[in-house]
């Protein structure tokens, strides 16, 4: 009776908080892993709860281990969670194999059959997906196009370079042109160029109105690509919302202001200083925000002038670093 | 059913542009080399010997294959993540395992089929005679590597490769000398131990109800029901380890 009354009280609470906009969303999702019987069990996801929504980029964060891959896995149905669902939005379909017709999908560190071509390995997964084989050539000439690998296509997949591979995953990754696009760490081991370029596709396919989760231990790149960010610590949800909104709350906090000064103001009105040019007297302060006034204050009344002010706004790195402290 | 046409059709193209059937067939060549060199120190049964050399050394490369690529189709897929990349489309698990057998039974065909001929070839070129039985033990041969596939997948599922393959050869040498077993005096005498091998027997697959190579050398006839029982028996045990290995990747973590 009692599991009874608990798995209604589960199933309208789903009801009620659920978002008609979530392509996917975790719902309280635990993975442990049990070696020897002697061993100490490992958590690796820890009662985690997130959403994705339709249409969104988002960014998935976390340092090496922190359970990125497993939550990844458990969205693709390669490992099973020890507690908890995922829900997939209706739109994707009605089961394991409709839905992964509507879902793209890239590993970190995509392998390959060495002995295909790049051609044909994208022709089989054509098939499989029940692309016509005149869409997939289109689509291949689009994407070989775009991502710069046309000239490789007729290889064996054995000879290309890693940044080759990653073209060829990310390709993979879209030939059945999916609504909701995974890809695990996509900018690992790309060069500074092949970054931008992975960068830019991502912002293409945003714009095209594809729903894209990506994982990466890179702050920056999830900065620059993604209005969400989901971060994970340790198997633990530590933040999941708009990077704006993170970032906002955050910042506006300090000041740099450059000045040059014979004379040297109070030390307790700012928090750092350097010394610019020693033989002009410039130096540059940060200081607290609520202290701003009255450092410029304290600089004119010492006969100084002020040649420079700008807001600090911390990186997402820096909060992130503060979440988890 | 379409799916499981193209992951075997692609699992054959992979096996094939590695080049494996160029080696199998410098393989085959050396076969007819050793078997030369051994019909030359028989005395007037060169045919016969060079036959015999060559079955069991092909049956023994047949086995090898099947042992040492079967390993690997399914764990260095999913070790190496290859079958992320097939199994997050819509295909089913069990479809993906089905078209792996299939595209590397197709490979031991060809194999047994090449072999076959080029050994055949030789034997007939130093006067040996034709017999249908011939074509029955080719046809065993194949089914035995494709049930010793199967086991090879089966462990190489549940532990690492190593071991896998340790497993399977002991399982290979157990279903060669169970039913021999069986005819010792001293097993015979113990009702415990004919009671531990019928039910081994039951488990193992009885091999040597595919051996037909000494019928052939002895130019022996068979009786077609015994035949058709043990290509029965075959298929029964290929249908089983299939569904068994179905059971252990669809419920498998695929970390």
């Amino acid at each position: 009776m009692f599991v009874t009354v608990h798995l209604f009280l589960i199933l309208v609470y789903n009801f009620v908080n659920w978002n008609g906009r979530n392509m996917f969303r975790f719902n309280n999702i635990s993975k442990e892993y049990k070696g020897h019987f002697w061993e100490k069990k490992f958590v690796a996801l820890d009662n985690v709860s997130l959403n994705v929504d339709e249409g969104e980029v988002v960014g998935f964060l976390g340092a090496n281990g922190a359970g990125k891959t497993t939550s990844i896995k458990i969205i693709m149905n390669f490992i099973s969670p020890t507690s908890g669902e995922v829900e997939f939005d209706k739109k994707l379909g009605k089961n394991s194999v409709e839905r992964f017709s509507n879902i793209g999908f890239f590993p970190e560190r995509p392998y390959f059959y060495p002995h295909l071509t790049g051609r044909e390995f994208i022709g089989y997964l054509g098939q499989i997906n029940k692309v016509e084989r005149s869409i997939v050539e289109k689509r291949l000439k689009f994407w070989s196009e775009k991502l710069r690998l046309t000239f490789a296509l007729d290889r064996k997949i054995r000879s290309y370079s890693k940044g080759m591979l990653q073209r060829l995953g990310f390709i993979s990754a879209n030939i059945h042109d999916p609504k909701l696009i995974i890809l695990d760490e996509p900018l690992s081991g790309l060069d500074p160029i092949g970054r931008k370029e992975f960068k830019d596709t991502l912002k293409y396919l945003s714009e095209s109105g594809k729903t894209i989760f990506f994982s990466s231990h890179i702050v920056a790149d999830i900065e620059e690509v993604c209005k969400k960010v989901i971060v994970l610590e340790s198997g633990k949800l530590m933040y999941q919302g708009s990077i704006s909104e993170l970032i906002e709350k955050d910042s506006h906090t300090y000041v740099t202001i450059r000045v040059k000064t014979r004379l040297q103001p109070d030390k307790d009105l700012y928090l750092k200083s350097q010394i610019v040019d020693r033989s002009q007297d410039v130096y540059e302060y940060e200081v607290e925000k609520k202290l701003q006034d009255k450092f410029l204050n304290e600089i004119l009344k010492l006969g100084g002038n002020i040649l420079f002010l700008g807001v600090i706004n911390p990186t997402l790195e820096e909060i992130i670093y503060k979440i988890k402290n | 059913m379409k799916n499981i046409l193209i992951v075997s059709k692609y699992t054959f193209v992979e096996v094939y542009k590695s080049k494996i059937l160029l080696n199998i067939i410098l393989l085959g060549f050396t076969l007819i080399l050793i078997s030369y060199i051994a019909s030359e120190f028989s005395h007037g049964v060169q045919a016969r010997v060079a036959l015999d050399f060559g079955m069991g050394s092909m049956y023994l490369v047949i086995m090898g294959i099947a042992i040492f690529i079967g390993v690997s189709l399914l764990s260095k897929e999913v070790e190496n993540r290859t079958a992320y990349m097939i199994l997050s489309r819509p295909i089913r698990r069990w479809h993906f395992l089905a078209g792996k057998f299939l595209g590397m039974s197709a490979i031991l065909f060809i194999n047994v089929f090449l072999l076959g001929i080029i050994i055949l070839a030789f034997y007939f070129f130093l006067g040996g005679g034709i017999s249908s039985l011939m074509w029955w033990a080719l046809l065993f041969n194949l089914l035995e590597s494709q049930i010793i596939l199967l086991v090879v997948i089966f462990f190489s599922l549940i532990t690492n490769v190593t071991m896998a393959v340790i497993y399977t050869i002991c399982i290979f040498l157990l279903g060669h000398i169970l039913s021999a077993t069986l005819m010792i005096n001293f097993i015979k005498g113990h009702i415990i131990w004919i009671n531990l091998l019928t039910l081994a027997k039951w488990i193992i697959p009885d091999f040597d109800k595919l051996n037909l190579r000494d019928y052939i050398i002895y130019n022996q006839s068979m009786p077609l029901n015994y035949l058709m029982g043990s290509l029965g028996y075959a298929i029964l045990y290929i249908g089983f380890m299939l569904l068994l290995n179905i059971i252990v990747f669809e419920r498998k973590e695929l970390d």
